[in-house]
C-alpha cells in the first residue's frame, strides 16, 4: 500500500511539473498574443480574423485607433486568464512539493473559481465592447450595441461555480489532514 | 475545556527522557512533542496504552481535565 501511495505521488508530482509549465507559458503568452494578434490583424487571412468585425464592419480593414482599443478591450479577458494561470501555477507547485490540503491550496482553489465566475460575466461586457469598438468608426446610423449571452459564459459560470464547490470540499480535508497530523 | 496531558512530570518521576519515550513506543520525538506542547488533537488508544506500558502509570496520571473556559469545538 505504501509503493502505490509513493507511486501516486510520484505521478501527481510529474503532472504538476507539467500542467505548471504549461500555465507558465500561458500566462506570459497571453498578453503577447493579444498584442501581437491585434497588430498585424489587417494582414491575417480571413479564417483568423474575428466573424463579428466583418458582421459589423464596412470593410475588413481595422484602423490602428480600432485595433488599440480593441487589444485594450481584449486584455480584459487576458488579463482574467492571467490570473487564472497564476493560481493554477501556485496550486500545482504546491502539489509538486506534496501539499494537497493546506489552507493555501483552498485559497486558491476558491479564488480560481471565483476567476472563472467573473469570466463568464466579463465575457458578455468585452463582446458587447468589441462590437461598440468595431462599428464606432462606421457612418451614423450604423454603429452596433450588441448583447449576447452564449453556452460559453452558461457552461464557464457552471464550472466557476463548480470549482468553488471543490475549494470547500477541500477545506473539508484540509480539517480532517490537520486532525490526523496532530494525532498522536 | 480541555485535557491536559502531563508527561513531563511522569518522564521525570520515571527518570526518563523524552526521546527514549519517544523510540520505545515507536513515535517520532516531533509527535511526542506535539503531546507534551498539548497540541495534540488526538491521541490514539495504543499510542496511550504504550506509554502508560514504558511509564509503569494509568492513564489518569497522564491526563488531566481543566476547564478553562474555552469551548474545545472552537479551536477545531
Amino acid at each position: 500500500m505504501q509503493n502505490a501511495n509513493l507511486q501516486n505521488i510520484s505521478v501527481i508530482k510529474k503532472i504538476s511539473s507539467r500542467l505548471r509549465l504549461i500555465c507558465n507559458i500561458i500566462f506570459f503568452l497571453t498578453p503577447i498574443m493579444t498584442i501581437f494578434y491585434w497588430s498585424f490583424y489587417n494582414h491575417l487571412p480571413n479564417e483568423y480574423q474575428y466573424a463579428i468585425v466583418r458582421q459589423y464592419l464596412q470593410t475588413n480593414y481595422l484602423p490602428l485607433i480600432t485595433r488599440v482599443l480593441c487589444a485594450a478591450i481584449m486584455m480584459i479577458p487576458g488579463v482574467i486568464i492571467m490570473l487564472a494561470s497564476k493560481y493554477l501555477i501556485e496550486l500545482f507547485r504546491l502539489y509538486e512539493n506534496n501539499v494537497f490540503f493546506s489552507p493555501n491550496n483552498v485559497t486558491y482553489m476558491e479564488k480560481l473559481g471565483k476567476i472563472v465566475i467573473i469570466w463568464a460575466f466579463m465575457d458578455i461586457i468585452v463582446g458587447t465592447l468589441l462590437v461598440l469598438a468595431i462599428s464606432f468608426n462606421n457612418p451614423p446610423g450604423q454603429r452596433y450595441l450588441s448583447i449576447g449571452v452564449g453556452s460559453f459564459q452558461l457552461s464557464s459560470l457552471l464550472i466557476g461555480y463548480i470549482i468553488v464547490l471543490f475549494s470547500k470540499i477541500m477545506d473539508e480535508a484540509r480539517i480532517i489532514n490537520e486532525e490526523q497530523q496532530y494525532t498522536v | 475545556m480541555s485535557v491536559q496531558i502531563n508527561l513531563d512530570v511522569m518522564l521525570a518521576k520515571r527518570k526518563m527522557k523524552s526521546n527514549e519515550l519517544a523510540k520505545l513506543i515507536g513515535i517520532t520525538e516531533q509527535n511526542l512533542s506535539i503531546l507534551k506542547t498539548g497540541k495534540a488533537r488526538a491521541i490514539r488508544i495504543s499510542t496511550l496504552s504504550l506509554i502508560c506500558r514504558h511509564l509503569n502509570c494509568q492513564p489518569g496520571d497522564i491526563l488531566e481535565y481543566l476547564d478553562d473556559g474555552k469551548d474545545i469545538r472552537d479551536e477545531i
